[in-house]
């Protein structure tokens, strides 16, 4: 009996301070990690809509504020010369080994400046869906206008078709948000 | 010198995955290429070396009779501690190799060492074990990588190498090819030991 109390007591000792430690490590690196997180999201912005000098959150800054339909996980208004120029929206589909995180830029025409694909679960397969972050894949979206058919108006990566899908639904459905917002300003 | 027998131990004679054949699972997972090989071999010498120092550290401690338990919670511990530190101060390291990091933690190596040598033997010698194995992991990684990317891919460390008409063995870079791969160096690496020993013995006789 008093083997297994000290056993006990041992193991209890090791998980309180291994929680114990997560938990400080957790807390201290937080701040970090949300600031990466940001800045991250501000290049990203960027990439996808390069002609913006800077972003509105169209949920909280800008004049007409937008509530954000469930799929999408937020979304900007690019500005150039105080006049809206695109808008970027960012959505989190499932794809192989995990979420992916696809950040949409379009201009006032409709068509697309730019794609960004990645978050930080991403896990598809190294070597194969994985394959989807390079920028090849990315550009091919450049130009286009939804709806786009996967093989028809862009490359799926072989042997990666469950990624390449979930990519393009993703930028459809994106898009379709944003012409919502195109639609809504135009009026 | 007794350590640097074992560093030599981990990285020939009881190389984790051509001789103890450990951690098969993510050999073959992230062998599709030769960078992707030696990310996950950095990324797991890193921690083989940090939790065989910590184990050895606590192997008074821990009872002998929930001593996997134990060296699960430290293992899994630790390599979240490392992740979440890469992610916050190393983000470009944490972007290269941070997809590896959540793959250690089933890596049968990590606690196998920590059962057969950090729990029995001194901090330095358990750090150089790890150390050892850990470079150990890492060439046979990159051995397999290298062979499955220039037959399935066509590249070495993603620069094309094979000429513009080589049609790539997709089959390589997928599951079916891991295993044949794995198998045939394997099979190699047997047949070349086999020899070695055998001359080794009629020089003996």
């Amino acid at each position: 009996m008093r083997d297994i109390i000290k056993i006990s007591l041992k193991l209890f000792l090791i998980t309180a301070i291994a929680g114990l430690a997560l938990g400080v490590t957790y807390n201290i690196t937080g701040g970090p990690i949300a600031a990466q997180a940001e800045a991250t999201a501000i290049k990203t912005r960027q990439t996808v809509l390069p002609e913006a000098a800077e972003f509105v959150d169209i949920t909280t800054e800008s004049d007409s504020v937008v509530t954000l339909p469930d799929n999408i996980d937020n979304a900007y208004m690019g500005i150039k010369d105080s006049e809206t120029i695109g808008y970027t929206a960012q959505i989190t589909v499932k794809g192989y080994g995990g979420d992916i995180e696809i950040m949409v830029g379009m201009n006032m025409e409709g068509k697309i400046t730019g794609v960004s694909i990645g978050g930080s679960n991403f896990s598809e397969t190294p070597g194969l869906g994985a394959n989807a972050r390079e920028s090849w894949f990315s550009e091919m979206f450049i130009g286009l206008e939804p709806e786009i058919v996967l093989n028809e108006d862009v490359d799926a990566i072989t042997a990666a078709t469950i990624t390449s899908q979930a990519v393009t639904n993703g930028v459809n459905d994106a898009c379709e948000f944003i012409l919502t917002l195109i639609g809504g300003a135009a009026a | 010198m007794k350590l640097l027998k074992v560093l030599k131990n981990g990285i020939l004679n009881e190389n984790p995955t051509f001789r103890l054949v450990l951690g098969m699972c993510p050999t073959l997972a992230v062998t599709t290429s030769a960078v992707n090989g030696i990310g996950m071999g950095a990324a797991a010498t890193f921690v083989l070396l940090g939790s065989n120092i910590v184990i050895s550290l606590l192997r008074n401690f821990i009872p002998d009779k929930v001593r996997i338990p134990a060296f699960i919670v430290v293992i899994c511990t630790f390599v979240t501690m490392v992740q979440l530190v890469m992610q916050a101060f190393l983000p470009a390291l944490y972007e290269s190799l941070g997809m590896f990091i959540p793959l250690i933690v089933v890596n049968c190596i990590i606690l196998a060492r920590a059962e057969a040598f950090a729990s029995k033997n001194s901090v330095i010698a358990s750090a150089v074990d790890g150390l050892g194995m850990g470079i150990g992991f890492t060439l046979a990684l990159t051995i397999i990588g290298v062979i499955r990317e220039i037959i399935g891919s066509g590249s070495i460390f993603g620069i094309s190498i094979m000429p513009e008409s080589y049609e790539p063995m997709l089959i390589f870079v997928l599951a079916p090819g891991g295993f044949i791969t794995l198998g045939l160096v394997l099979g190699i690496i047997n047949a070349i030991t086999n020899r070695i020993s055998k001359k080794h013995k009629e020089a003996a006789k």
